[in-house]
């Protein structure tokens, strides 16, 4: 089919607001490198004293006729790498106190950790001050002072990154196939909390700027001959009250931007957010003319349409792009119709895009899909696009149950108060016990924070959420996903329940034994690499499947003889070909039989 | 020759989990463990594999005491977990992952077996090992929140592979995963059984395990707390 050729729009406010700061430091190390080398050495000059900011000197001069662009960029130097070495130093002192700390444990641990806090709560500038009063004038002895009071953070930080990692499933299994807890701490722990010591290294950089600034205004630090920012700053206080503003004003712009610009770049360092697999950033689509694709379906569900659907879908075609350029074909001339009071089951392997579907169908594609083809939803068109159109029907006409479980509520709050705001964002009168009550939960229930939830009751709260506000449509997204046989028929009677009771439901879900089990479904569209390949009446499709794949799916079933799928799942993004699932006799054999 | 459990108890502070469970697995079968929600399946598998001391009781693998200090453990034991993210680390490649326990293995042998020449049968190997789990290779070089849970819990298996435990404790393998999946990645281990290794195989999906598994036992019938001490608790013919 024809691909659209325009390629996604990057974000470039997400961009600027990276490069920005990044830009600003480099400019201002320049600055603090390059202007002394080509400004020579400074002689005093008397007869230019004090001059205010123009043409010859930009930032103006001090009292001894020094040029203040100059003189800044050699303070900022000095300052830049005190600054450095403290930030390298207690970064270094910090990652080895926390992971000696997290690896060790026990008592060890527990000692190094008081250590950590006495050293926290000594005050940092008094401290400083007695160090270098002992050595008046000695830039060691400001890195000393500065870095031998700052690890603490790192030591914190890295601890508790190392601590969670340490009990992860992925070290255990370390762990079981005979590593050494040194290969363990090499291959796995480090990398967990070397990105956040980073981190903890670019914030402690204009800390330590200010610090060392600090101590030298007073006048405790660098003598006048290797000026800092700080002892600028602190010459400057003479001419201050003179009018020559501009003594102060030169340092003082500098340590800020210095400041800001460090501050901004640790953003660029760290973790970043998580890249989330599938839908990511919600909002804003882009639609795409000319897309419409005859899909090849079995199907015999009534053409005719005599009563309007609460939804109809014809023809969606949605492309993805992902971060490196490519396109993920989600969905393909995918045909759907869900009629009130009937629940409709779509199944498929994961990653086939039903997820994606039940997205479109909620409104919530990610931001840069481009889709083409038509939702219509109560009979109005809806462009995928129009996010003022779906923010009148989230939750009021469509409801979403997601396959989160009790990750949907807030963990901090309670069950109870987080479902009466739901119900009251979506003006819907319906008082809690009664909300609870209708997904077969106990009023209790209220009470208890989501982390407290059962696996079976995290997917009723979440069902009791998304019916809040009565909504005509109901998508539910892996509704009995890590349930077992007993809680998943239970939660398939509750949907069919709402649908008796006239909603129109889609389930989507790949737990095909579940849904045999509880036959609660009336109609069952089956989905691969994004197409629709088969849709009929669920007993029809679950005894006498039309398509090859459909058979295929069904044999794998552990009560139809455990049969894997030739091949492997077909690949969605830039698949190589029609993505039919004849192609996929071809592939590799799996286990080698 | 077979991993048995004697008399395993588990307790947490004053909640009694597993009281006296008789387990064994022999090498080349799979053995089905099934049981309700929270009657201890997890715990035990963790003790099977010397990941926790049983409160009272005792493990052996062959014969042998199974080792229970975390950088001493001896390989001969391997967990298969449920979900598959959380038992890879976020921030390795796929073909990484598989080679752990390779790599590890190589520095165990110390300096005789370093250099290109080692590096180039492990890539071999991580290949080999794909091929026989049904990864292609453009997946190898992916991450994992860059791929299905069936992929990564085919990765995971190929890492139990590379590993080459005699036993493995499979807790809950199939349950994030589809059916298709699911049926995979039993006939995988079903194979790997034929190669002699011993499978524990724990679900609560009894048809699962009707269907996979060579003998089914069902823990709250074999020590679960207040359900006494049935005759006969052995779990293996």
């Amino acid at each position: 089919m024809p691909e659209p050729a325009t390629r996604p729009a990057r974000i470039g406010r997400a961009v600027s607001g990276r490069v920005l700061p990044v830009a600003a430091l480099a400019a201002l190390v320049v600055y603090a490198v390059a202007v002394p080398w080509w400004a020579g050495p400074q002689t005093a000059d008397f007869s230019q004293a004090l001059r205010g900011p123009g043409p010859a000197h930009w930032f103006g001069t001090d009292h001894s006729g020094h040029d203040l662009f100059v003189r800044a960029a050699e303070g900022l130097r000095v300052s830049l790498a005190i600054a450095l070495a403290c930030a390298v130093t207690a970064t270094v002192l910090g990652v080895a106190v926390g992971a000696a700390a997290a690896s060790a444990g026990g008592r060890v641990d527990m000692l190094l950790m008081r250590v950590t806090d006495g050293v926290n709560a000594l005050p940092h500038l008094l401290l400083g001050v007695v160090v270098v009063a002992l050595y008046p004038g000695s830039p060691w002895a400001v890195i000393a002072s500065i870095s031998l009071t700052h690890w603490p953070q790192v030591a914190r930080i890295v601890r508790a990154e190392m601590l969670s990692v340490r009990s992860a499933e992925y070290v255990e299994a370390a762990y079981l196939w005979g590593s050494t807890r040194r290969a363990v701490l090499l291959r796995h722990l480090l990398p967990a909390a070397l990105p956040q010591a980073a981190v903890g290294l670019v914030m402690l950089l204009p800390h330590a700027v200010w610090h060392e600034s600090t101590l030298s205004f007073l006048g405790l630090g660098l003598p006048p001959d290797e000026a800092s920012l700080g002892t600028l700053l602190e010459v400057a206080r003479g001419d201050v009250f003179t009018g020559a503003w501009w003594t102060l004003a030169a340092p003082a712009g500098v340590l800020v931007a210095t400041t800001l610009a460090t501050a901004g770049s640790s953003g660029v360092l760290g973790p970043g957010p998580r890249r989330a697999r599938g839908p990511g950033v919600r909002r804003g689509t882009a639609a795409v003319p000319g897309t419409a694709a005859p899909g090849a379906i079995a199907r015999d569900v009534p053409a005719a349409e005599s009563p309007e659907p609460a939804v109809r879908v014809r023809g969606l075609t949605l492309r993805l792009p992902t971060d490196d350029g490519r396109l993920v074909h989600a969905a393909t001339g995918v045909d759907l119709d869900l009629h009130a009071g009937r629940l409709t089951a779509l199944v498929g392997e994961s990653g086939c895009g039903k997820s994606t579907l039940a997205s479109a169908l909620c409104g919530l594609l990610p931001q840069g899909t481009r889709s083409a083809g038509s939702v219509r939803i109560a009979g109005r068109e809806v462009p995928a696009a129009d996010e003022r159109a779906w923010r009148g029907l989230h939750g009021r006409v469509v409801g979403l149950a997601g396959q989160a479980g009790a990750a949907t509520f807030t963990p901090v709050r309670r069950l109870g108060p987080q479902l009466a705001e739901v119900a009251a964002s979506l003006g819907a009168p319906t008082p809690v016990p009664e909300l609870l009550a209708r997904v077969g939960l106990e009023g209790s229930a209220a009470d208890k924070y989501p982390h407290e939830l059962s696996g079976g009751m995290a997917a009723r709260a979440v069902l009791a959420a998304a019916l809040a506000g009565d909504p005509a449509v109901l998508v539910a997204d892996e509704p009995t996903a890590g349930l077992d046989p007993d809680l998943a028929g239970q939660v398939l009677r509750l949907l069919r329940g709402a649908a008796d009771r006239g909603t129109a439901v889609l389930v989507i879900t790949h737990d095909l034994q579940a849904l045999d089990t509880a036959g609660a479904a009336d109609a069952v569209a089956v989905m691969y690499a994004g197409r629709i390949v088969e849709h009929g009446p669920a007993e029809r499709v679950l005894t006498a499947p039309e398509h090859p794949y459909t058979g295929a799916l069904l044999a794998a079933l552990p009560g139809r003889g455990l049969r894997p799928l030739p091949g492997l799942p077909p690949e969605l993004t830039d698949p190589p070909g029609e993505g039919s699932f004849a192609e996929r006799w071809g592939g590799t054999d799996v286990a080698g039989r | 020759m077979s991993l048995v459990a004697e008399g395993v108890t588990c307790r947490y502070g004053q909640q009694t989990v597993l009281d006296g469970v008789d387990l064994t697995v022999e090498p080349g079968r799979v053995l089905g463990l099934t049981g309700p929600s929270g009657s201890g399946k997890s715990s035990l598998a963790r003790i099977l594999t010397g990941l926790r001391s049983p409160d009272s009781g005792t493990v052996l693998a062959d014969g042998r005491p199974v080792a229970a200090r975390r950088g001493r453990m001896s390989g001969d034991l391997g967990l298969l977990h449920q979900s598959p993210r959380a038992a890879t680390d976020p921030r390795m490649r796929l073909r990484g992952i598989i080679a752990q326990p390779l790599t590890a293995r190589a520095r165990g042998t110390g300096p005789g077996a370093r250099g290109a020449g080692r590096k180039a049968d492990e890539a071999r190997r991580v290949a080999e090992l794909a091929r026989r789990v049904g990864l292609t290779g453009d997946l190898l070089d992916r991450r994992p929140d860059q791929v299905s849970a069936g992929q990564l819990q085919r990765a995971c298996v190929a890492r139990a592979l590379a590993a080459a435990p005699r036993y493995l404790v499979c807790d809950e393998p199939t349950a994030m995963l589809d059916a298709a999946s699911t049926a995979t990645v039993a006939h995988l281990l079903t194979s790997l059984a034929e190669d002699g290794v011993g499978i524990l195989a724990i679900s609560h999906d009894h048809a699962l395990l009707a269907a996979w598994a060579h003998d089914v036992v069902d823990l709250s019938r074999l020590g679960a707390p207040h359900t006494g001490h049935p005759a006969g608790r052995r779990a293996s013919p």
